[in-house]
């Protein structure tokens, strides 16, 4: 991203986005009591966001951001209340059953819990097979060849594929749900907070197989994480996420170094550091993430901001555009 | 009682658990000593199953009652390893706290966080009920819950994970301990509560003078904390020393190894170096230095020798005959 307007005119000219989500919003209703309706809970608010292909996108922010109902709506797992989402250019609610079920096939997700997502009696080999068995992809001469390359991609030797997931380690496990998400040849992988469950040493590991299929196949990560480090580590682009509002994004190096956003700003300090020293306390962002049943006026993360002012209690940013290919929903965003 | 210069708060010497019988007898921590001194930070870091909790239990007294204990835990002047029940409860809770990883599971789902906290009071302290729940409110606004007379009556469900775990070291602080042993306080939590979490037991740490037992598999949270580190693995100490010494100049191949991969924002390289392989199954505890199966630089001698903990400067302590 050395030259951002170079690149995006280019994009436009060369190729059109993977994943397009345009003023995305999902809401719930809620319940006051058995038969009674509460107030909506607003979980995503008008989010967009772009992949293209074989770009890494980062999705951080705070449990209870949005992250999750975001990427699940994008495979239907949740239903949208407003906005767009677009494969290949091809609108998701306009799709005929058949174009959905392609989209699928090039859309998958590696889940948080290597443990719970996981069949317990289906030994590795039908584990792996199963999204070919689902999609009728292949003979099974074929499907059983293409279950061992993809064994073989993701590091895992031969002779495991006819045990079952107790038998193996979180990271052993991890290296399933990813083989299982290769299998169909997607285009994009979702993975949200695969990284989580494990030790830092299976974690250098997951990140490096990660970056060598990036390479070699071509694909696209959705990562929805919360460990920064892995972020840094595999995104090309990050958007932080704030009560259901996507409040920055800009290229990695951008967000990590020149953070604008007040909310991105507190988010890299809070980061525990290895080499930083003894921690001074008081530099911690006070106060947690608003419940969205009660979101607060204007926009929402002034409560907890060292910049706000009267006006943030008032008026909600909207996204704009800034310098550098940078997107900023904030008042007094830090001069960079 | 030895009259040394200074008496440290909690001696550990050659501490070892075995779990099972004779024939499948397991040993799941080998030879682990370590001193803590009032006032100071003790980390302890390894991957799953090295055996850190398994310390953090055996100095609580919450072992299983077929494991077999050898070895000292000299916690100011009296020996832990052979208290009876009844001595251990004056000792859990009003000496030695903890505070432990999943607040949600800690904490009792249908007793509010008021009458859990109270509990303590009127089992240790001998409080009455009205002065126990003056005390809950009160300790509850310590740990920085705010609205406390209100929160005291909230369910644990009721509450976000963040102040679960302040609910946890509220209850671990109630009867102001000696030492607080924290097992992986922040596992479960965001970045920003993480942090103010941390920032909660230093600001307590430093008013009370308690000793703090850290144990995180999050190297970057230990060295922001402590100020001494123990590197465990396979139940053994592979590595102590005082935290600047050991994460400038770590010395073990498996300390190397745990700090290489993780991922840095100064250094951003392409493909992180890991140690391959996993953590031994402890019943087939390799022969010789438990990490030579996992060690690059593993030599004949490794896989025969048995490593024993060594100082090489005067505080920094390592178990490899390489380094």
């Amino acid at each position: 991203m050395t030259a951002p307007s170079q690149t995006q005119i280019g994009n436009e000219v060369l190729k059109k986005p993977l994943l397009e989500i345009a003023e995305l919003t999902i809401r719930f209703s809620s319940r006051a009591g058995m038969f009674k309706r509460g107030p909506d809970i607003q979980a995503v608010t008008q989010a967009s966001l772009t992949i293209q292909p074989g770009e890494t996108l980062a999705l951080v922010g705070e449990s209870g951001s949005g992250k999750t109902t975001l990427v699940r709506s994008i495979l239907d797992l949740v239903p949208i209340t407003k906005g767009v989402i677009s494969f290949h250019g091809a609108r998701t609610d306009q799709m005929t059953q058949q174009e959905r079920r392609e989209m699928r096939q090039r859309v998958q997700f590696i889940f948080q819990d290597p443990f719970g997502s996981l069949n317990p009696r289906l030994t590795v080999r039908d584990l792996i097979a199963e999204p070919l068995v689902v999609h009728r992809m292949g003979t099974s001469v074929e499907r059983a060849a293409r279950v061992d390359l993809v064994m073989k991609q993701v590091g895992l030797p031969n002779e495991y594929a006819s045990r079952y997931p107790h038998q193996f380690s979180g990271g052993q496990r991890q290296r399933i749900a990813i083989a299982r998400a290769l299998v169909s040849s997607p285009e994009l992988i979702i993975a949200d907070e695969h990284l989580s469950a494990l030790d830092v040493s299976i974690q250098s590991q997951i990140l490096n197989l990660l970056t060598d299929l990036k390479t070699q196949l071509g694909v696209s990560y959705l990562l929805v994480s919360h460990d920064l480090n892995a972020v840094h580590h595999l995104a090309d682009r990050v958007a932080v996420m704030y009560l259901g509002r996507i409040v920055e994004a800009a290229s990695k190096d951008l967000v990590f170094t020149q953070p604008s956003h007040p909310y991105t700003v507190a988010l890299m300090q809070s980061m525990p550091k290895l080499g930083a020293g003894k921690r001074i306390p008081g530099q911690a962002l006070r106060g947690e993430i608003p419940s969205p049943l009660a979101p607060p006026s204007g926009c929402a993360f002034h409560p907890r901001c060292s910049r706000a002012t009267a006006h943030c209690q008032k008026a909600v940013p909207v996204l704009r555009h800034a310098a550098l290919g940078r997107q900023i929903a904030c008042h007094h965003p830090l001069e960079v | 009682m030895s009259l040394t210069t200074t008496q440290a708060l909690l001696e550990v010497s050659a501490l070892s658990v075995t779990l099972g019988l004779k024939t499948s007898a397991t040993t799941i921590l080998k030879e682990v000593s370590f001193k803590l001194e009032r006032g100071r930070t003790l980390g302890i870091v390894g991957e799953s199953g090295c055996g850190k909790s398994m310390t953090a239990l055996a100095l609580m007294g919450l072992l299983p009652d077929e494991a077999s204990v050898s070895g000292r835990v000299v916690f100011d002047g009296m020996d832990l390893t052979n208290l009876t029940t009844q001595q251990w409860q004056a000792v859990r809770g009003p000496r030695i706290a903890m505070v432990f990883q999943e607040p949600m599971t800690a904490l009792n789902p249908v007793m509010t966080v008021g009458r859990q906290l109270a509990e303590m009071l009127l089992v240790h302290e001998g409080a009455s009920s009205a002065s126990a729940r003056e005390r809950a409110i009160e300790l509850l606004g310590r740990v920085g819950i705010a609205d406390p007379h209100s929160r005291v009556d909230a369910y644990p469900h009721q509450l976000s994970g963040g102040m679960r775990q302040r609910v946890m070291i509220a209850m671990a602080l109630a009867c102001k301990p000696d030492l607080l042993i924290a097992d992986e306080p922040t596992t479960a939590l965001d970045v920003s509560i993480e942090a103010q979490i941390l920032d909660l037991l230093l600001e307590l740490q430093q008013q009370e003078g308690m000793a703090l037992l850290l144990i995180s598999h999050n190297l970057a949270v230990v060295s922001e904390m402590a100020d001494d580190m123990l590197v465990m693995y396979a139940g053994e100490v592979v590595e102590s020393g005082p935290l600047q010494h050991v994460l400038t100049q770590p010395r073990h191949p498996y300390t190397q190894g745990l700090m290489a991969s993780i991922p840095s924002m100064k250094h951003a390289r392409k493909i992180l170096p890991t140690i391959h392989g996993t953590v031994p199954n402890l019943k087939f505890r390799p022969s010789g230095c438990a990490f030579a199966p996992r060690c690059e630089h593993a030599q004949e001698r490794c896989r025969t020798e048995v490593m024993t903990l060594r100082a090489i400067d005067s505080q920094h302590c390592v178990a490899c005959v390489l380094a």
